[in-house]
């Protein structure tokens, strides 16, 4: 009897004795086998006819087998007749033709390595500061959940005041009353505080005060101690490695009891990690948040702003939805005030501050924009120079070319070749360039002022950049040889119609242009911002700030600021002192001032306060435009007067002031405006108080005479008054350059790249200067015996490149006139743009071009005519 | 009857032809090819899952079971982006033969 499934079967395993077969492919097999039989059946056969018809329409087993074993070996082969697509043996001939092309020409590829190894160098050095700028805050565990509360203000104007300051209540009402704000942490940072162990003590900033939830919410790993306990007790202090380190050495800080201020103790519970250098809060201390007190600050109530508030939002929660809600709490809880409340991501608070007040340095994205479209600029300067470099020349591999062309190298060969070479160039280039950062780096660190390490190449980021920065030089400066020259024609090329370089004569001229246009805009920069920084360091700031020393005043030591200003004042080399809450140039207390005699209603202003006493105007010769000031003669200054700047009384529009009453004080002089805040701000409204209770820091005027003796005398009166405190100084004047320390940076970083993309360009011109040189020989030559001088060939020859950078010039006037209006209009207090900031630029340009091309050319004009006529 | 050399060179280019169109497995693909050649192109049936399996391995071809309505397991196969290209420069070789025979017998009748 015909069993069908057993005929199956054993034809199956013949096939499995070969091990070529898998079992799907089997599988397969079978399921055809039964499709056919099945087939067979349907026009009428009985099963064993079908099975043997099927089988008959097969290949035989053993064939089969065969079959799938060469299927098995194949490996992606392909017949002969494929030519590959890509040939080992042509590459291998590229990359010789293409090294051999770079050890021929040496100058030019000397010119063409190094300006694109500078290109790249700078921007791997601002590849990795942006890197840094844009690590900032990111590696809190939940930095895409915390928010930090902004408060805004309208003011009378429509002008709208943001502050990351917020009275203390305002955290815990975020965090009771909104089920989507998971915690709230309040923060205040106190600098100056004395810490003491033993023998140790220090004036330390970065002492923080801060709700126990902080370490849960930020990342801030700890060494010892837990995240969740270590500021639990009220009298804990948590300390960063290096505190722990410069105050107990090698001993275990844990349970040791730091004295602060003279005045708290704190018993250490936990070392944490130093706080990395990419994080917007700084810290070296942390001490929960209810000790404030005990410092002068009070820890509840909507009304003192002095400390930021940072929030924790639940998962998926969008914060805009947080936003709209909370818009109002301040108004809802604190009847009068008009403040309005939002959240700033975490991940912003580094790079879009820059219109919120904050206590805190903050970066700037425009900045990273800048110095992004600089080094972009600078590597495009480079691979101009590849391209004009190489097409000018291009003469000289047109046989070449040609010759590749007859033996049958098609276009899109030739155009794999250019880049290939062009991309090598720049590998080439990129291994110098590591180079030059290595060298660059502790000089970028100081030019950026961010400390900036070779290391930080490692990142993965930075090298998916460095490689894309290497394709992206390699394919630009390829692109035109690799278009122009693999389109010449054989024939006409090895016929020698085509003259050397006389192709793309325009496009180079346009891209020279080009490169020295957007260079001049660098260099019109550089002036402007070298103008503005003298403009700052020369601006008549409004007071005195020469030969002042100022010394900051531990709190405790108020009661005692008269006694230390009659001792300073006895010795001969001082001039005199004053105390105040605040050093002129830096205005910390803002309040907003809605009470005055002649207001309007609505009208409300934010008014600056310092605490003075009366010795302030004249320290700093300070003059008065009205009125007096306080003086020791008026008793009642104290309770009843009140002095304000000219702004002040603008902003009030007042009229005749003396004498007007603001909140409960009448006014008895007018100060004339002076600086208290840095040029970058107009003069704002300021008040100054007659308190001296609020004295953070008093000034005493030395004569300028023999400085360090006055300096000694004055700490021995320091340490006979107050002895358990350190006697610390600064001069004024020191203190205010660093409100300027970004400008500078920034100043410092344009004059730089200027510098380079100078250099670049001028490279450049050297390179087609001297292929302009080489190609006019035999003319120049000709001109010669004809009689022409060398002042005659010598501006014959330079005229075009002359022209070239006045018209560079001319382009870059607008684009730098716009650009650094837009700079300058970010100080209130700034220099003009003059003709000069125009002119100057275009003569330093014109100059260095000259002498750039200078050689080469001078070196054809005095060559002996004889000889050049001879060269071929 | 068509020599062996010129079936086994066919081969390809006939089953990315039908592959393109849409998914197929091997026993329809078959029918197919019977069914355009109207026979003359003959190669044993079960020749071609070798063939298959080559494509596959190649990148031309992507293959999945499926059960057919009646239980039986099929392998479905799908042409892919390489399979494509391979395709359209099979196509241009076979143009261009096939136009170079064309030039060169239409002048010379006498050969018939």
């Amino acid at each position: 009897m015909f069993d069908l499934e057993n005929e199956i079967r054993n034809w199956l395993k013949t096939l499995r004795r070969s091990e070529n077969l898998e079992d799907s492919d089997i599988a397969e097999l079978e399921s055809h086998l039964r499709d056919e039989i099945d087939q067979q059946i349907e026009i009428g056969l009985d099963e064993e006819a079908a099975f043997s018809a099927a089988l008959e329409k097969s290949a035989p087993a053993d064939i089969l087998r065969e079959e799938y074993k060469k299927a098995k070996l194949y490996e992606r082969s392909r017949p002969f007749w494929h030519p590959s697509r890509i040939m080992p043996s042509l590459i291998w001939s590229y990359i010789k033709i293409s090294l051999r092309n770079i050890k021929r020409q040496k100058g030019f590829s000397l010119i063409n390595i190094a300006g694109l190894a500078i290109g790249m160098a700078v921007c791997i050095l601002i590849l990795i500061w942006v890197q840094d700028e844009l690590s900032y805050d990111r590696f809190h565990a939940n930095a895409d959940r915390i928010f930090r509360a902004i408060e805004h203000e309208e003011l009378a104007g429509g002008e709208v005041l943001s502050y990351t300051q917020q009275g203390p209540a305002l955290g815990p009402v975020l965090k009771s009353e909104y089920p989507e704000i998971l915690e709230s942490v309040r923060y205040d940072s106190m600098s100056n505080l004395l810490v003491q162990y033993g023998d140790h003590q220090f004036y330390e900033k970065g002492f923080s005060f801060v709700d126990p939830e902080f370490l849960t919410v930020f990342t801030f790993p700890l060494k010892v101690g837990g995240p969740e306990t270590a500021l639990k007790d009220p009298s804990s202090i948590v300390i960063s490695e290096r505190m722990a380190k410069k105050y107990f050495n090698q001993s275990d800080p844990m349970g040791k009891v730091l004295r602060v201020d003279n005045r708290v103790e704190f018993i250490v519970s936990g070392v944490m990690e130093n706080v990395p250098k990419n994080s917007h809060l700084q810290f070296e201390f942390l001490v929960p948040f209810v000790t404030i007190k005990q410092f002068g600050q009070p820890i509840d109530g909507w009304g003192s702003f002095y400390l930021d508030t940072y929030v924790l939002l639940a998962e998926n929660v969008d914060y805009h939805d947080v936003n709209a809600k909370i818009l109002n709490v301040i108004s809802e809880h604190s009847e009068g005030d008009s403040f309005t409340v939002d959240l700033q991501p975490l991940k912003r608070i580094r790079l879009f501050s820059n219109t919120i007040l904050t206590p805190q340095v903050a970066g700037d994205i425009k900045f990273v924009v800048i110095f992004s479209l600089i080094a972009v600029f600078i590597l495009l300067n480079a691979c101009i120079n590849f391209m004009n470099l190489t097409t000018a020349r291009s003469g000289r591999r047109a046989k070449e070319i040609g010759m590749r062309k007859v033996v049958g190298a098609s276009r899109r060969q030739l155009i794999r070749q250019f880049f290939g070479e062009s991309i090598l160039l720049a590998f080439i280039s990129l291994i110098v360039a590591v180079w030059l950062v290595y060298l660059l780096c502790p000089a970028f660190s100081q030019l950026s002022g961010k400390q900036i390490s070779f290391s930080m190449l490692a990142q993965g980021s930075v090298i998916l950049g460095l490689l894309g920065i290497t394709l992206c030089a390699g394919l630009i400066s390829g692109i035109y040889p690799a278009l122009v020259l693999s389109a010449f024609q054989p024939v006409t090329v090895l016929k020698r119609i085509i003259t050397s370089g006389t192709r793309g004569a325009a496009f180079r001229r346009t891209l020279v242009i080009f490169q020295f246009a957007m260079t001049s805009v660098l260099i019109i920069g550089m002036f402007v911002v070298f103008q503005q920084l003298n403009f700052l360091r020369k601006q008549d700031m409004g007071f005195d700030k020469d030969q002042v020393v100022c010394i900051r005043l531990p709190r405790n030591l108020i009661p005692k600021v008269d006694l230390l200003k009659t001792s300073f004042e006895k010795i001969p080399e001082v001039m005199g002192t004053s105390s105040a809450s605040a050093i002129p140039g830096r205005r910390r207390a803002l309040m907003s001032l809605n009470e005055w005699e002649g207001r309007g209603s609505d009208d409300r202003i934010e008014l600056g306060i310092t605490h003075v006493d009366e010795d302030f105007l004249s320290l700093f010769k300070l003059e008065m435009a009205e009125g007096r000031f306080y003086s020791r003669k008026f008793t009642s200054d104290e309770d009843e007067a009140l002095v304000v700047n000219e702004a002040a009384i603008r902003a009030m529009s007042m009229e005749n002031p003396l004498g007007k009453r603001v909140l409960d004080a009448r006014i008895v002089g007018v100060v004339k405006d002076f600086h208290m805040r840095s040029l970058h701000y107009k003069v704002a409204p300021l008040a100054l108080i007659l308190d001296k209770n609020r004295a953070r820091y008093v000034f005493v005027k030395i004569m300028a005479s023999n400085p360090s003796r006055t300096l000694a005398s004055l700490e021995s009166a320091w340490s006979s008054i107050v002895p358990e405190y350190p006697f610390e100084y600064r001069f004024l004047d020191e203190d205010l350059e660093q409100l300027y320390q970004v400008d500078r940076h920034l100043g410092k970083v344009v004059n730089a790249s200027a510098a380079l993309a100078l250099f670049v360009a001028c490279l450049g011109l050297f390179g087609l200067a001297s292929f302009v040189a080489e190609q006019r020989t035999k003319e120049i030559g000709i001109r010669k015996v004809l009689g022409a001088s060398v002042p005659g060939i010598f501006s014959l020859l330079s005229r075009d490149f002359i022209k070239w950078v006045l018209i560079a010039n001319v382009i870059a006037a607008p684009i730098a006139g716009y650009a650094m209006t837009k700079y300058l209009n970010i100080y209130a207090y700034h220099s003009n743009l003059g003709p000069v900031s125009f002119l100057l630029p275009m003569i330093l340009t014109l100059i260095v071009a000259l002498l750039t091309v200078c050689w080469q050319v001078l070196r054809v004009a005095w060559a002996d005519p004889v000889r050049s006529l001879r060269y071929e | 009857m068509i020599s062996k050399t010129l079936v086994a060179a066919s081969t390809k280019p006939i089953i990315l032809s039908i592959l393109i169109r849409d998914e197929d497995y091997g026993y329809q693909i078959i029918q197919r090819v019977k069914e355009i050649s109207g026979g003359t192109l003959e190669w044993s049936d079960n020749m071609l899952y070798p063939v298959l399996r080559r494509l596959e391995k190649g990148g031309l071809l992507v293959s999945r079971w499926k059960i057919s309505k009646k239980g039986r397991l099929r392998r479905y196969y799908r042409i892919t982006e390489q399979g494509r290209e391979e395709l359209d420069s099979e196509r241009r070789q076979w143009m261009s033969v096939h136009q170079a025979l064309s030039k060169l017998w239409k002048p010379l009748p006498s050969l018939k």
